[in-house]
């Protein structure tokens, strides 16, 4: 089986991942945070040492302020809904995810979108012109989930911080690929997955806050989810402090603890290395397909990146990913939850077809890919 | 480990302790992560960490310069 849908999850996983969960499963699985028995500590130490590894990666100063959520989903609507409020006025990017789209849709604020395709100066340019006296936010995905398409997040952020508006990035597809530093770039909200490109299992992922939410500061975030989590009992109210005030319920920590198995292989293996070992499949099947007389690429001229976008003329989609998965391939059809996006690529009624690479794909299999394509057409 | 108890610095949570822990070892402060008798506390179960009395003061001044939120149990 060869695998292509890494921008959705990554597959396979690093060998240490899967031996972590099994060991988290088998050995420490108490309830983090909730007893004061050796099982349960011993889980809570997992937690805290995935916090720190993830505040130490993006640059967060406080540990406290790293979330866990279910994934990143969880992680938007908790920072949007939780800093946003209805008469506020929001401004996203055409390459936002449904994640984006519908929660602000959600709360029924207004929002204005601006193009992701243009240069780093129009893109400012055009974000200037539409904040409004009530804007509250601007949400920018850090690389888009169905090309090689990206916001200029830390252009963005100082322009955040000029205007005193908050900045919540999506690094969905960027966390573990690209170096992001909340301070650098003026993240007050980074909003990651646990099962992409860090490579731990499917149940888990984060919001990263910056220090302006640091101890009695969370107050102001609104709970997405309300319940146990061992801490003040007798409040009928979720505690001021980050991370239990938007951590209600017990936390998934076989997937926590797989995390930190996959942000250490990441940080072995290094973020340059295994982005370069991308852009090198990426360039194969790019030449590879311009070779395929009826194949349609978005974006041809761009020369590197982790997801490839394209089409076979008299071909849907959906047909192309069917016929790819009876050959043992696995790409994904249709939509890719990025209806904007689409639209700016100007991708069609059906959509296209996302191959996204992963750090255990290889040369010879981005060949298979294409022949099987040349059969196609 | 020496046995510490009698002397307890609350904190709001598991990680709070945690993070605590963490800043009181790299000054040479060694602590355990409790569970206080929730009687001892408004809002009922809670978190904290018991030290050598005789570093409770140095221990409070530190956690409260890295705007660690604190509080003594008895």
């Amino acid at each position: 089986m060869i695998y292509f849908d890494n921008a959705a999850t990554s597959y396979p996983k690093p060998s240490s991942v899967y031996a972590e969960v099994e060991r988290c499963i088998r050995d420490y699985c108490g309830n983090p945070g909730r007893s004061g028995h050796k099982l349960s500590l011993e889980a809570q130490k997992t937690v805290y040492d995935c916090r720190c590894e993830l505040a130490r990666m993006f640059d967060c100063k406080s540990e406290e302020n790293v979330v866990f959520t279910l994934n990143t989903t969880y992680a938007l609507n908790m920072a949007i809904k939780g800093l946003a409020r209805s008469g506020d006025h929001i401004i996203f990017s055409n390459i936002e995810h449904n994640s984006v789209i519908r929660p602000v849709n959600a709360l029924g604020c207004d929002y204005d979108i601006f193009d992701s395709t243009q240069s780093t100066d129009r893109i400012i340019a055009e974000i200037v012109r539409l904040i409004r006296p009530n804007t509250k936010m601007i949400i920018a995905a850090h690389k888009s989930n169905i090309a090689p398409l990206q916001n200029p997040i830390s252009a963005i952020g100082r322009l955040c911080r000029q205007r005193g508006l908050l900045f919540i990035c999506d690094a969905a597809q960027s966390a573990g690929l690209y170096p992001i530093s909340i301070k650098q770039s003026c993240i007050d909200a980074l909003c990651i997955p646990g099962h992409k490109g860090l490579y731990g299992i499917q149940g888990c992922g984060a919001v990263l806050f910056s220090d302006a939410f640091k101890g009695f500061c969370a107050h102001n975030i609104r709970t997405l989810a309300e319940g146990g989590n061992g801490v003040a009992s007798l409040d009928p109210y979720m505690p001021s402090v980050l991370p239990d005030r938007l951590e209600a319920g017990t936390l998934p920590t076989p997937a926590i603890a797989g995390l930190l198995a996959g942000i250490r292989e990441v940080e072995r293996v290094g973020t340059d290395h295994i982005r370069n070992h991308q852009n090198m499949l990426y360039r194969r099947l790019k030449e590879n397909l311009l070779n395929v007389r009826k194949a349609e690429l978005y974006l041809p001229e761009v020369n590197g990146g982790q997801i490839l976008l394209f089409n076979i003329k008299g071909c849907s989609p959906e047909y192309i990913a069917e016929e790819l998965d009876k050959n043992g391939i696995c790409v994904r059809a249709g939509f890719h939850c990025a209806p904007l996006a689409h639209k700016a690529l100007g991708t069609g009624p059906l959509g296209a077809v996302r191959a996204s690479f992963g750090a255990f794909n290889t040369l010879e299999e981005t060949d298979k890919l294409a022949s099987e394509l040349l059969k196609l057409q | 480990m020496e046995n510490y108890k009698g002397a307890v610095i609350g904190l709001p949570s598991a990680t709070y302790c945690m993070t605590a822990q963490k800043l009181l070892r790299l000054k040479g402060i060694d602590s355990e992560l409790v569970r206080p008798d929730p009687s001892a506390l408004a809002k009922g179960c809670s978190h904290g960490i018991t030290l050598n009395p005789k570093r409770l003061k140095e221990a409070e001044g530190i956690l409260i310069r890295h705007s660690i939120p604190i509080s003594r149990l008895p």
